[in-house]
Formats: structure tokens, sequence, C-alpha cells
């Protein structure tokens, strides 16, 4: 099985840096399951950087423009030929377990995709699943202590794109990240496509994974731009999950 | 695939179970969403249900792909579709009769009377599937105030505010237009729940009511009866048997019963847990083959 690592980043080498090495050791981890290939995408950083820093990954784009994160994920993503794609945020430094988790989930057919669960430093949760109230996507248990919040892996209509596994199968059936996001939100939209369509999504919860959080410089500047192209096409189209109020279903 | 289409997003019943359901359908393994004419979801209580367009996603089912619904409307429409129709009969309305005889549509029911009707207007056995309590209605300790009472006046009003005078200490509360957590929420904390809409196909919030651990008053009903036992789980009857009853509610003799009344009927309702519906719902993926296991087809495949 081919497992293509695509990392968009800008700046921060340091941090790409680590971030490398946490990739390459749960590939490694991985015994055999999976052949890991990781390409990164040098979203026009300033300083563009060079190979020779970075010898843990295999492909080097670079974009001397900047570009949106959909559109770095979509060049990553053709790179090579890969049967699982797995999304991952510069700023997030994997469990040496945690890929070895995602393909756990991914023994079902049906379930297309699988996000990981992430924490802050402090040991909060970042990420363990995105659920919807009226107004849209939040992240559940978002600053919970980790401890507290249960690992039983669950269905779930969206998980975040800072380190997310899709079949490429059916990342092509979708056509990818649509483009038309500047930046943010266009992995709620590739998830909520791929469920219109049957497939099932998942997070993957036996271990814990570093994510600092919107890290690169200048990313909120696109955010309410992303957020109207997400109103426009879906206010109103998802199904609510969850209750902000606390009266859990 | 399997298309479960509703008719809009409106508070209605039928339209919280179909979501229920395609919930269910994707926990027992199978690829389902809700369709809707306009692609708009239903707000007012919770479901993952995916949620698509209707002429959309009609138009890209393949041949054996499968199309569930439950308004006798739709059936004209889709069974011009040509796809396989499966009928989840949520009451008994002699409008559906003609679906019922059909021998190319699979029927579902919900519960027993519905089963019951299938039988003696079509002669065939229909495959029963349950229904199930959104688990946020299921009692989890809440102090009760033993005086308020809930009724929901869209059918029955004037039922509910006279059962409600007749013990002039209760607080009637009538509820409409809230979203179903803020109903559970409510039916956990009140002691007395007032079902007024006679001659209901199904009332599933007098159900619900029983699982949040209120006492149930019900008029009779046409559906339900299996889980509504004068005197046991509840109390239904005509006005005159439940003005008696509610007379004698805050009567101290009269308590052992009403404590015993309470536990059985949340007893009760703990078997219409979604948990308790799901073993139908895999046996009924099972039948419907692979199919019902297959996603649906991109516009890019079906060219």
């Amino acid at each position: 099985m081919r497992l293509l690592v695509a990392i968009p980043s800008r700046g921060l080498d340091g941090l790409l840096a680590i971030c490398l090495d946490h990739a390459r050791r749960a590939l490694d981890s991985l015994d055999g399951r999976a052949e890991g290939r990781i390409v990164v995408v040098d979203n026009a950083s300033e300083v563009p950087y060079v190979a020779a820093d970075h010898p843990l990954a295999d492909h080097l784009l670079r974009f001397d423009a900047h570009r949106s994160f959909s559109e770095a994920c979509n060049a990553a993503a053709a790179t090579v030929p890969s049967d699982l794609l797995l999304f991952l945020n510069n700023d997030v430094l994997l469990h040496e377990r945690a890929l070895g988790g995602m393909l756990d989930v991914l023994a079902d057919p049906l379930v297309a995709i699988v996000g990981a669960r992430l924490i802050f430093p402090e040991g909060t949760i970042q990420h363990c699943g995105v659920v919807f109230d009226e107004r849209g996507p939040y992240h559940d248990r978002w600053g919970e202590r980790t401890r507290i919040v249960p690992r039983i892996a669950r269905d779930l209509q969206c998980v975040t794109g800072a380190a997310m596994l899709v079949r490429t199968t059916v990342w092509s059936e979708l056509g990818g990240f649509d483009e038309a996001y500047p930046y943010g939100f266009e992995d709620v939209d590739l998830c909520l496509r791929s469920r219109q369509l049957g497939y099932r999504i998942t997070c993957a919860q036996d271990v814990d994974s570093i994510h600092f959080q919107s890290t690169t410089p200048g990313r909120h500047a696109f955010e309410h731009a992303s957020l109207a192209v997400f109103q426009e096409r879906w206010a109103g189209r998802f199904a609510v999950d969850s209750d902000p109020r606390g009266i859990r279903a | 695939m399997i298309l479960y289409c509703v008719p809009s997003t409106g508070i209605h019943g039928g339209i919280k179970v179909a979501y229920q359901f395609v919930d269910l359908l994707g926990r027992a393994g199978a690829c389902a969403a809700v369709a809707t004419p306009d692609g708009r979801a239903s707000g007012w209580f919770r479901s993952l249900a995916p949620v698509v367009r209707r002429d959309a996603a009609l138009a890209r089912l393949a041949d054996d792909d499968i199309v569930m619904f439950s308004l006798p409307h739709d059936y004209d429409e889709l069974r011009a579709s040509g796809r396989r129709l499966v009928f989840h009969c949520q009451g008994t309305d002699p409008l559906i009769d003609p679906i019922l005889r059909d021998p190319d549509v699979l029927v579902l029911t919900c519960w027993e009377e519905a089963a019951t009707y299938v039988r003696a207007v079509a002669g065939r056995e229909p495959v029963e599937v349950g229904i199930a309590v959104a688990d946020a209605f299921h009692y989890r300790g809440e102090e009760k105030d033993a005086l308020a009472t809930l009724a929901m006046p869209r059918r029955g009003r004037e039922i509910a505010r006279g059962l409600a005078a007749s013990e002039p200490r209760l607080a009637l509360v009538e509820v409409d237009g809230l979203d179903e957590c803020e109903v559970a929420a409510l039916m956990r904390r009140a002691g007395v729940y007032l079902a007024t809409a006679e001659d209901e196909w199904f009332g599933l919030p007098a159900l619900e009511a029983m699982a949040a651990g209120c006492l149930v008053f019900s008029v009779p009903v046409r559906g339900g009866m299996e889980y509504l036992v004068d005197g046991v789980t509840c109390h239904v009857g005509s006005i005159g048997h439940l003005e008696q009853q509610i007379a004698r509610l805050l009567d101290p003799a009269w308590a052992d019963h009403w404590r015993a009344m309470r536990h059985a009927a949340m007893a009760r309702a703990l078997g219409y847990r979604l948990d308790a519906q799901l073993p139908r719902v895999r046996a009924l993926v099972e039948r419907l083959g692979p199919p019902a296991r297959r996603p649906l087809r991109t516009p890019a495949a079906t060219r």
C-alpha cells in the first residue's frame, strides 16, 4: 500500500524539520503495512526550502507565489501515485503510533477519511472530531484535558485537515480539495461531500499527537473569505449533531 | 446507496424518525443519506445523517440502489424513478393502502399496530424494524418538579388544558417550536406529560416522556398501545378516566402507585433505545444486499 504524506509549509523551517522527523518515525513504525513517501510543498516561503536541509522529505515542490492550502495539497497529491493520502500540517508532531491507529480504522472499506486525535502542548484537546451546531462546524471537546475525553472512535461528519488520511480513490472521485477556499474549511467541505456519497468518517483516538495550531504567518487573513465560501455552499445543508449548550443527544 | 426521501425540514415526528433511521442504517454498515427537495437539512434534532438534494441524488442512483420514503404522497413520483422502493410505514393512514399492495415495494413497520394493519390490508408480512427514542430523552437523575406538566398543543390543546385544570396545583407548559434537546431537557425535569392527540397514528412523544420519567396520561391512540399499558406504564383512556387519575396525583396514599408507574414506564422505554433497534436495522441491511453498502456514484462516475 502506497501512502503519500503531503505537508504544505511556509517558512518555519525548524518546525518543519521536527514535523518531518515525527512523520518519518510514524511511517517507519508501520513495519511494512504501507510504503510511505513524503512530499513537502514550499508554499512561497520567503527563503525557499533547500532539499539538503530536509533529507526526510522524498519530494520538494515549490510555489514562488503563495497559493491556497487546497492548491498546495492538490499539487502534492498529484506528485506520485498513491493508495492513501495523509495531509499533514507542518505544526503537527505525529505520535509514533498515530498512523498505525489510523490505518486500523481503514479496515472498513466504507471509511474514506480518518482524522487523528490532536492535543495542544499543555495536554488539552485540539481535535478529536468536528461536530456541528446550527451555525456550523466546531472542534468537539476543544480545550478539555485529554485524559478525561473518551478514546472511543465514533462516526463523525468531519475531521480536521491538519492530519487527515484519505483514500486516494475517494479523493480522486471528489476531485480533491475545492480550490475555491482560500485557506480554511476546505477540509470540512471535502468531508461533507464524501459523506453525501455514503462514505464514513472517523477519528483514531488511541494516541495523542501534538498540534500547535495556526502557526503559519498570515494564515488568519484568509479565514473570513473561506468561511464565506463555506456558508454559501453549506449553510443549512448539514445535520446538527451536537449542542454547544451541553445538552448532548 | 439508500436514499431516504423526506418532504421538508419541518418539525414533524416523521422527519425526525427518518433521520434517526438513516443514522442507524449508517451504524449498521449501509451507505445512506437523507434526500430533501432543496438539499437543506433539519436542524431541530441531533443527527449525523448526510443530506443531499433529492432530484440530483435520484438522477445519480444506480438501477439497484434503494429509495426509502414514508410519506404516501411521494409514492407516484418515486415509483416512476424505477428504483427499488422501501416504504417505512410510520402511520396507518388509508392513503398508504396502494403502497402496501404494491408487491415491488418492501414494507417496513415501526410498531405492532402498523404490522397488523399491513397484514390486514395487503395480506403480506412486513419487515418490523422498530422505532427508538433518542438518547437525550432517557432520564439521568435530574431533580423533577412533580407539578410541572407538559403537553404538545398542536392537537388536543383544550383537552390538555381541561385535564391540567382537574388538579389546580399542576403547572401546564405547552411545548411547541422547540428543538429536540430542549424538549428532552424539559421532559427530564417535568413530573407529568399529557398526550392529547386523539387517534394518533403513532405518538412518539408519549414514549419519549416515559423515557424521561414523566407520568403519562394519554387519550386513546391507534399506535403505541404496545407501550401504553393503562395502570402500569401510564394511564390511558377517556377524559373522565384521566381526570379521575390526575385527581389522585398528589394524594400521599397513591405515592407508591405513581412511583411504580414511573419506574415501569422508564423500564419499558429502555426497550426503545437506539442500541436496541440496531440489530433489526442490521438485519434489514443484510436483506437489502450489496447495493445498500455501495456508495453513490459521483457525476464523473455516472458519465
